[in-house]
């Protein structure tokens, strides 16, 4: 059975092959870690993959799927773009499109959102008083987008017990594993 | 290969590398496809009041009404990885605030496998056309452009104008009958 075979691999091992696991483990999280900061630089948003959290842009968007963003400075806001926005203050991005912008000459924007399904725009959303929102509450614009693939990080934040098991499995997986 | 187990696991690591293979192909044989289709948009009806911005700043600014036609026939765009197009009717104008103004005056989804032809008449604006100020009476250019979100099964989402706009300019003077 399965507990047998990686049990009998873990006794055969000596302490030059352990050190040569735990290093592979090391490597592996750091492999996973530089492409992920990679991808920030190049995409330019601090969190350049996303999963989506409601169902306010279906028919398009469900809960689940994942949208990759980009934020480049260059790239000005303009209406129909889906934008990945935070409200100040709360943590939760909100991925909704962009319904009416007012530009300044010097670039200074305001523009306002709302979800395709949603009846009402976004300013029921906003905070109080608050009416626009500006380039600094935008986390990114949605370029590119898979289907279903994130219902596993929603799997894992509403279960957290699921999220440790799973990390934890891994985690031994990885470290007895003689390959 | 010899425990349900194993050939589970085996059969479940084939099963996702085909999907991400698939996936894949459904991106890269539609990422460089042109989605552009001639659009052609007319305008019956311009009005301009000034009242309370009741949808946000409760400031006096221009309310603008537009009546317009459309009529475009998008069935080129859709393939096998387009699974709904999203229609913005913008209005784009500059104003002495503001030097680029755009406001979504009306959309609408299209799904696939819905009729692809659009031919509309005599359409209200669904959004309330408020400039952030005075800005549109009197105001010679109001460029009015249909562009769609193309969402595919997979990959790129762009976003396409049609080919095709049409520039209008607003009255000088407000209504003040209760028209409309």
């Amino acid at each position: 059975m399965l507990s047998l075979d990686f049990l009998d691999d873990v006794r055969r091992m000596n302490k030059r092959q352990l050190y040569y696991q735990v290093l592979n483990f090391g490597m592996i999280v750091s492999s996973a870690l530089m492409i992920w900061k990679g991808l920030m630089v190049v995409t330019g948003s601090e969190s350049p993959i996303v999963v989506v959290l409601s169902g306010s842009m279906e028919p398009a968007f469900h809960r689940g799927d994942l949208l990759f963003l980009t934020n480049r400075v260059e790239d000005p806001i303009r209406v129909g773009e889906i934008v990945v926005f935070r409200i100040e203050g709360r943590e939760i991005p909100i991925v909704h499109r962009v319904l009416k912008i007012h530009e300044k000459e010097n670039g200074d924007i305001k523009f306002l959102t709302k979800g395709d399904n949603n009846a009402v725009d976004d300013r029921g959303l906003y905070k109080r008083d608050q009416h626009w929102l500006e380039k600094k509450d935008v986390v990114g614009r949605a370029r590119g987008f898979v289907p279903y693939i994130g219902i596993v990080t929603i799997l894992m934040n509403d279960y957290p017990k699921f999220k440790y098991a799973v990390l934890f499995m891994l985690g031994l997986f990885v470290l007895v594993h003689r390959e | 290969m010899n425990t349900v187990l194993s050939r589970a696991n085996s059969l479940f690591a084939f099963s996702l590398s085909v999907m991400a293979a698939l996936t894949f192909g459904c991106f890269i044989t539609t990422a460089f496809k042109d989605r552009r289709v001639p659009v052609d948009i007319h305008v019956s009806k311009v009005m301009l009041k000034n009242v309370d911005d009741f949808t946000g700043p409760r400031e006096r600014s221009d309310l603008g009404f537009i009546t317009f036609d459309l009529s475009a026939d998008l069935q080129p765009i859709f393939d096998w990885n387009v699974k709904q197009l999203f229609l913005y009717l913008s209005a784009e104008y500059a104003t002495k605030s503001n030097s680029l103004n755009q406001v979504v005056l009306w959309d609408k989804i299209v799904l696939r496998g819905e009729n692809t032809k659009l031919n509309l008449r005599d359409m209200k604006s669904k959004y309330f056309f408020f400039d952030d100020g005075n800005g549109l009476r009197a105001n010679k250019n109001i460029t009015l452009t249909l562009s769609w979100n193309v969402v595919p099964n997979a990959g790129i989402l762009p976003l396409v104008a049609g080919s095709g706009h049409v520039s209008l300019p607003f009255p000088d003077a407000y209504e003040t009958t209760k028209s409309y």
